[in-house]
């Protein structure tokens, strides 16, 4: 085993590092999070490339333009999704058109009755449950689905709350119905297709 | 009191990245629904779903946008530094400017002879005198030829 590996710089450091002049900080920073992001506003997408492209740079950039204002207190990965999100509401308010499916004004959605016991996904192997849970996700309400993209990006619920300007407790209920609904959407699947 | 019980809980249930605690696995013991809703967690959060690749281009664009904020947040932080030394000597040199720009020109020692108004006066007079010297220096010259003593 390598005893020598230094720990890890926190994202904090890093901030201050490119601030102080050192692009190699943000570049770090970057490649910590970039992907994150990418996958959290595919995810909302509804598969328009370029516009996610587009809110992706903006994001970058309105986080550039912003780091120096950036509170040691706050958890950076949350403050990028919440920069994300904010724009891409901007982008809905404005053109109104459904690039995204995030509508705004919608409340969390009834639940999809599940067919009670049957979990078919499970004989599935890890790459077909994974394209089935890409599609079932999408299929989710706005808000829940959000919230399990975030959830699975390992930000806590506590910011997830923070994130949707929401309480605690509709962080977790919406967490409840969209795992209730991605049972219920992957115990109807039917030769590996959602019903 | 009873929405924090079930805020807990619920936390509980859905935060599956560390492992139970002897406690907490009894108090969620008591809720098969929570216990299944932390299996559905655990199952469909782990599920690494192949994240899309972000294109090169896209994050060099990004990269260098950065780089340029660092290159001129390191000359806005230069110019902050030296702005001081910079400003005072502007000032040094505009006052010496100034300073000097107000001083007057000197006058000739004698300011009389530009106020004179008859020069006619004075070029009598100097004539006169480099008469009386040239006529002297002839004197002192013929009595030295002729061999007189003074």
């Amino acid at each position: 085993m390598n005893d020598n590996i230094l720990p890890e710089e926190s994202d904090y450091e890093l901030i201050k590092g490119y601030l102080a002049g050192d692009s190699a900080s943000f570049d770090r920073l970057y490649e910590r999070h970039h992907r994150q992001l990418y996958g959290y506003l595919c995810g909302l997408s509804t598969g328009n490339q370029s516009e996610t492209d587009d809110l992706f740079q903006l994001t970058w950039l309105r986080v550039i333009e912003q780091l120096p204002r950036y509170n040691e207190q706050g958890y950076f990965k949350a403050w990028l999704f919440k920069i994300s999100r904010n724009l891409l509401i901007d982008r809905l308010r404005r053109n109104r058109r459904r690039m995204f499916s995030l509508e705004l004004d919608r409340e969390d959605a009834p639940e999809i009755e599940a067919p009670p016991g049957r979990e078919p996904w499970r004989e599935l192997d890890e790459r077909e449950l994974g394209d089935l849970m890409d599609r079932a996700i999408k299929l989710l309400p706005p808000d829940q689905r959000e919230v399990f993209l975030l959830r699975r990006e390992n930000v806590t619920f506590k910011e997830i709350a923070e994130i949707q300007q929401c309480p605690l407790n509709t962080a977790l209920a919406r967490m409840q119905y969209a795992l209730k609904n991605l049972r219920s959407q992957l115990g109807s699947i039917d030769h590996g297709k959602l019903r | 009191m009873k929405s924090n019980i079930d805020e807990k809980l619920l936390t509980l249930a859905l935060t599956t990245e560390q492992p139970l605690s002897e406690a907490e696995a009894e108090l969620l013991s008591g809720y098969p629904e929570l216990e299944k809703l932390r299996r559905d967690a655990a199952d469909f959060t782990a599920v690494r779903i192949e994240r899309p690749e972000v294109p090169a281009a896209l994050s060099a664009q990004v990269r260098a946008l950065a780089g340029s904020q660092t290159r001129f947040r390191r000359r806005f932080r230069a110019m902050v530094k030296y702005f001081p030394v910079a400003a005072a000597a502007m000032l040094l040199l505009g006052f010496g400017v100034f300073f000097f720009a107000r001083q007057e020109p000197p006058r000739p020692a004698d300011g009389n002879l530009l106020s004179l108004a008859d020069w006619s006066k004075l070029e009598q007079e100097s004539y006169n005198l480099s008469f009386e010297l040239s006529s002297r220096q002839f004197a002192v010259s013929d009595s030295i030829n002729s061999g007189d003593t003074l």
